[in-house]
């Protein structure tokens, strides 16, 4: 490599780099330009730098060697994460859509209608009572109600108490017809056409049809009322 | 590696450039292996995102079904409560032009008999729904529940309103894009 043998001095190989075909070879620290003694007068024969002498043939684990390589893999990485961050968020992220007049129910089938046969069977047995286990169907009936409304039944409940034992009132009261008004995965009104059969000691029984939108939210053992609207 | 070397001294190429080769290439392959995995699961992922999209359409399509059958029919069961003697025809048009059917022959059929009897009784109804919900509803038909409330005023009542609540069962069916209404009946 040197002329300091006195051996002709051989062609300079010309350095084959696409990266960088006439810049000068990169510099790293230690490389044998730098390390080796310069002769007066002659010019050392430089050794190729590392870098170029991948292009004269591979070495082992070459193919995946180099900056460039690992910038575009982790550029590569990134895009790739990024994509699954927008698919997770797509499929798993994105939250139901609200109700609203032009789409009223936006839970499924199976769901609503879990929540609309609730409401129906709650509504019946909230709403119907007899003079001889009213304490105790009230306490039933509160069950399937959020506290809230629990809290404004019994009040309701304990305000016509009186009247309705002395009456001796058997109340039935019986779901014709229901449909779903609104629905969510949380939250169901179903309207019910409700006929209520009253009797009275001493009083044939009166037949008297009624209108609910009854307001059900999910809890963790089913279906809750959260409100009973009748006209 | 320079391990033991003075920190003045040149580290040569052959301490560093290979190793850092090396270590070069097993972060690459790792990375590597890395990205393809990444894009196996990105793959999969499109997949889902594109079945949950099409069954995002389907359910958007039907959630606004529910919305276009109960505006359908709130429509028609208001058209049938609001009914006013001096002005039937356009009143009884507001019934027929919702319905089909059975529903709207027995409009048809009897028009001229309704308008006579609203004339005589001088009746005027008027009202609204209150609450519609949907019984049931497939691709073409669906049946609706309405409780409406409102008042009638005829010359049984003195001419007077008196107030007067309806619980209204309609089946529609859907005719070249509109839902239209092939049955209406009192629910007892």
């Amino acid at each position: 490599m040197s002329n300091d043998t006195g051996n002709p001095r051989p062609p300079r190989r010309r350095v084959i780099s696409s990266a960088a075909p006439t810049a000068r070879p990169r510099r790293i620290a230690g490389s044998r330009e730098e390390e080796a003694p310069r002769s007066s007068g002659t010019a050392p024969d430089p050794a190729p730098p590392a870098d170029d002498q991948e292009s004269l043939g591979p070495r082992p684990s070459a193919g995946f060697a180099g900056t460039r390589t690992t910038l575009a893999l982790v550029v590569a990485l990134v895009l790739l994460v990024l994509t699954l961050a927008g698919e997770a968020w797509y499929v798993w992220g994105r939250e139901e859509p609200a109700t609203s007049s032009s789409r009223p129910v936006v839970a499924g089938t199976i769901s609503h209608r879990a929540g609309v046969e609730a409401a129906s069977r709650a509504a019946e047995q909230i709403l119907s009572r007899s003079f001889e286990e009213y304490d105790a169907q009230v306490e039933d009936a509160t069950e399937l109600m959020t506290d809230a409304f629990a809290a404004e039944y019994r009040q309701t409940v304990a305000d016509i108490r009186a009247d309705f034992v002395k009456a001796r009132t058997e109340l039935v009261m019986d779901v014709v017809a229901a449909g779903v008004v609104r629905a969510s995965s949380e939250q169901v009104q179903a309207l019910l056409f409700l006929n209520q059969y009253v009797t009275k000691k001493g009083q044939e029984t009166s037949v008297t049809p009624y209108r609910a939108l009854v307001t059900v939210v999910r809890a963790d053992g089913g279906w809750l009322v959260q409100d009973i609207e009748t006209r | 590696m320079a391990a033991g070397r003075s920190g003045g001294d040149p580290v040569t190429g052959s301490d560093t450039g290979e190793p850092f080769r090396e270590r070069s290439g097993t972060v690459n392959v790792v990375l590597y292996v890395l990205a393809l995995v990444l894009a196996c699961a990105a793959v999969f992922g499109g997949v889902l995102a594109y079945q949950e999209h099409g069954e995002r359409e389907r359910a958007a399509a039907e959630q606004e079904r529910y919305g276009d059958v109960l505006a359908a029919a709130t429509a028609e069961a208001e058209a049938f409560i609001n009914i006013r003697y001096d002005d039937a025809k356009a009143s009884i048009d507001r019934v027929a032009a919702g319905a089909t059917g059975a529903f709207r022959k027995q409009y048809d059929s009897s028009t001229e008999g309704v308008l006579e009897v609203l004339r005589e009784n001088r009746s005027v109804m008027d009202g609204s729904v209150v609450w519609a919900g949907v019984v049931t509803l497939d691709d073409d038909s669906a049946t609706v529940i309405a409780a409406t409330q409102g008042t009638v005023a005829n010359v049984q009542t003195g001419n007077k309103p008196i107030a007067r609540n309806f619980r209204l069962q309609l089946d529609l069916v859907l005719r070249d894009g509109v839902w239209l209404t092939n049955d209406l009946q009192f629910v007892g």
